[in-house]
């Protein structure tokens, strides 16, 4: 048996650059700490608790008289008006969007003639348009359309349709190139018009999917537009910041209680949709 | 006495009798193997004298003391005496094998050493040496999944050298390796326990091995010991009971199958959908 | 003929889930009553186009850029402190969420991870704003709190679903729990938690960037801040910044995932 040679003392080959990515990690990581002011100690700092712990007391117990609670079940239900309507527009935008991005339903790919430059052309116009919508967060979108717009629920619905239209938009693209295409081909193959490649080819396929990834943004829609509240656009999200800038801990945790029991519906809503239309 | 069970049984949850039975005594420094077919077991009596499964019936004494009327720290302390060779090395597959060498003296090292240890390793010519043993020593910085299965169980027997226990129990130690190899290692792991006159259970598969190298056979079948003798007294047809139920010739070394760890590694699914961005 | 049939195969319960949800959808637009008609008229659009235009050119003095720059890199502060806080507390809270100290303790961190993951980050930093004021830290924190039940809950899944087999050997061979938790699992999940964690950090830049819509710092309160003088060419600097910070840091998420790919095989 053959004894190989090494080292009296051999050294781990690895120690110099797990010491290098430490140095590095610490080089990196100071910096970040003192641009983000962490220091712990502020949390103790006399004024801060004394405000915090105002504030957590007024949360035991929850605001419950008759009118606040009138306000909130208003705004929930502008809450719920505004991500649906959100979400309806982001359809009408995604639809024909995800339509002239996705290569299933495209002529010129399937074999030489004119339009496959101008076909390649407009697929990465439009995908681009689908990254920009994406972009940004749909909160700076609301914050602008607030100033434009003025406070309400306007604002957030744009934000909403802008920023998921390219959400869904994308998305549909991307169901509709990963079902099977076969049929859309040999439609588009035999001269059929892409209408009817889709009808007929590519629908019932990507049907459920389609349905259940919409029902799903929905529910996202719904938290994004407590949060849109915030910047004034309506919704729990505005009665919640109200709430907190006057630093009324009841009426804050009634609407902290009623937003997650709001998420928890909207998650067995969206179970059951998709089931059922899937 | 390094170890005593006395009509010692042992029953699963589930039901299924695992011994019935037993009783075996060794002193220190006396070398065992316990020879039988699949499910006879062999692996259960291994693990109980490690004091990692309690008896349903019997008396179960380790070292001179009763494993499971300890405290939990003194219990610690008798465990890091007995050394394991698993037959599957339970070892993680992107650790390194000097890391997995060096954790065989776990249950010695004050905490901070351990933990200095995973930043660099604490001991390197150490585990080199008892790798050498083992003709492994140019894979002492190699990741755990980089070696083949034969690979694993020797660092699994360098890391019950390193650890130096009082009493070595070895679970088909050799099952993935050749022959030759095979014979090998066993050699090494009967040499330790000459060397330091401490005591060395194995469990073989292979009958022409445990003849080799063990002064004591231990026959086991069902659950219950059919003999307990020395090599010269243990006849062609003891052997051929003892392994009944398979059918064909008697098992030697390289006609076993290869056993492949069943445990499926965790799968991480990345959770899109926790989240809306 | 299959396909046609396919296309126009509806169940009853179908079509009236989808006759209800269409009034659902009218009677929300009717009950905000939006009057989105009114953009679409030409003097509307006219506007639109005005206001779309004050924004260009962006802003590119270097007194600004500077701002702008600072911004940018507090935002990075925020959300790469803010991840590293949830990952060593989504350690912490995974152990015993995933089980290894019993059912009750097991069932009550979950909850906390829950309560922890379901509250905004928009929320906790205007809570955080309270405890630590404005500025930063609150944003800081407020992610560290919200991501650490997301990543605590993750952690404890993937220690639910790591082999035990390496830890219990170093247990029976005499190590104590942590060591053997250390040497036998935290090996084998590790690469797990750094990869949600930097899918996390992605995520999180994005959050970052709007916390200080909230006086959370970072470019979200430099936004706010321009935005409500009505600096418009400012307001674009900062959005251009958002972007490409975005794309920064996906870049390096990706990048670094890549690696770290590599190096485990």
């Amino acid at each position: 048996m053959l004894l190989s040679a090494t080292a009296i003392h051999p050294r781990d080959p690895d120690a110099r650059r797990r010491a290098t990515a430490l140095v590095i990690a610490i080089i990196v990581l100071w910096p970040l700490l003192v641009v983000a002011q962490f220091n712990p100690a502020i949390l103790f700092d006399a004024k801060n608790l004394a405000a915090m712990a105002a504030f957590l007391r007024g949360f035991v117990p929850p605001e419950m008289s008759a009118e606040f609670l009138g306000h909130v079940v208003r705004a929930t239900v502008e809450t719920l008006a505004i991500a649906t309507t959100g979400i309806t527009l982001a359809f009408v935008v995604a639809v024909p969007l995800a339509l002239a991005v996705t290569r299933s339903l495209s002529v010129s790919r399937i074999g030489p003639g004119p339009g496959y430059w101008r076909g390649t052309a407009v697929r990465a116009g439009v995908r681009m348009l689908l990254t920009i919508l994406r972009g940004l967060p749909e909160l700076v979108w609301a914050l602008v359309f607030v100033r434009v717009l003025g406070l309400g629920p306007a604002a957030a619905v744009l934000a909403l349709a802008i920023t998921y239209g390219g959400m869904l938009g994308k998305v549909y693209a991307e169901i509709l190139e990963s079902t099977d295409t076969t049929p859309a081909r040999a439609l588009l193959e035999s001269g059929s018009r892409r209408g009817a490649a889709l009808l007929y080819g590519l629908l019932p396929n990507a049907a459920p999917e389609i349905v259940s990834y919409t029902v799903y943004r929905w529910e996202c829609a719904i938290r994004a537009s407590v949060m849109m509240g915030f910047v004034g656009a309506g919704g729990l999200g505005q009665l919640m910041d109200q709430a907190m800038k006057l630093l009324h801990g009841g009426e804050a945790a009634t609407i902290l209680i009623v937003f997650l029991l709001l998420v928890q519906l909207a998650d067995a809503i969206s179970a059951r949709l998709r089931k059922q239309l899937a | 006495m390094s170890f005593q069970l006395q009509s010692v049984s042992l029953v699963h949850p589930n039901g299924q009798r695992a011994l019935s039975s037993v009783s075996l005594a060794a002193r220190r420094g006396e070398r065992i193997a316990v020879i039988g077919s699949s499910g006879a077991g062999k692996t259960t009596l291994l693990r109980l004298l490690a004091s990692a499964l309690r008896p349903t019936d019997g008396r179960v004494e380790v070292f001179d003391v009763r494993p499971w009327q300890l405290s939990a720290g003194k219990l610690r302390r008798l465990r890091s005496r007995i050394g394991m060779v698993y037959q599957v090395p339970p070892l993680p597959p992107r650790q390194r094998v000097i890391t997995a060498i060096l954790a065989g003296r776990l249950g010695v090292w004050p905490w901070w050493r351990s933990l200095l240890s995973l930043l660099y390793p604490a001991d390197i010519a150490g585990a080199r040496d008892q790798l050498a043993r083992l003709d492994l020593a140019d894979r002492l910085f190699d990741r755990c999944d980089r070696l083949s299965g034969g690979q694993l169980q020797r660092v699994g027997v360098a890391r019950v050298l390193y650890q130096k226990p009082e009493l070595m129990l070895a679970d088909e130690p050799v099952s993935s390796m050749d022959p030759a190899l095979a014979d090998y290692t066993i050699n090494q792991l009967v040499t330790e326990a000459t060397t330091r006159g401490v005591t060395l259970v194995a469990s073989l598969h292979a009958v022409d091995l445990a003849l080799r190298w063990f002064p004591r056979i231990v026959g086991l079948k069902a659950g219950e010991i059919v003999f307990d003798l020395p090599p010269v007294r243990v006849t062609e047809q003891a052997l051929r009971d003892l392994y009944a139920s398979e059918s064909g010739p008697l098992p030697l070394h390289g006609e076993e199958p290869f056993v492949l760890p069943t445990r499926a590694l965790g799968r991480d699914a990345e959770r899109r959908k926790s989240s809306c961005s | 003929m299959r396909d046609e049939a396919k296309a126009f195969h509806f169940c009853l319960s179908c079509t009236l889930t989808l006759v209800v949800l269409a009034s659902l959808i009218a009677a929300s637009f009717a009950y905000l009553s939006l009057g989105l008609e009114r953009l679409l008229s030409v003097a509307a659009v006219a506007d639109m186009g005005q206001f779309i235009v004050s924004f260009f050119p962006p802003d590119v003095s270097l007194g600004f850029l500077q701002r702008v720059a600072y911004g940018a890199v507090e935002t990075l502060a925020i959300s790469a402190v803010g991840t590293l806080l949830a990952m060593m507390f989504g350690v912490i809270l995974a152990l015993p969420a995933s089980g290894r100290y019993g059912r009750a303790l097991r069932a009550a961190v979950r909850f906390v991870l829950n309560l922890l993951r379901s509250i905004p980050e928009l929320v906790w930093a205007t809570l955080m704003v309270l405890a630590a004021g404005l500025g930063p830290f609150a944003g800081t924190l407020a992610l560290g709190m919200h991501t650490s039940g997301v990543l605590g809950r993750l952690f404890a899944e993937a220690l639910e679903n790591t082999p035990v087999e390496p830890s219990e050997a170093l247990r029976q061979s005499g190590a104590t729990r942590a060591v053997a938790f250390m040497y036998g699992t935290l090996p084998g999940v590790l690469p797990q938690f750094v990869a949600y964690a930097l899918y996390r950090w992605e995520m999180n830049i994005r959050m970052a960037a709007i916390l200080g819509f909230v006086g959370a710092g970072g470019l979200g309160q430099l936004l706010y801040y321009e935005l409500s003088l009505l600096h418009q060419t400012q307001v674009c600097s900062v959005i251009i910044a958002m972007l490409l910070l975005t794309l920064a840091v996906d870049l390096l998420s990706a990048t670094v995932r890549k690696g770290l790919g590599r190096a485990y095989g």
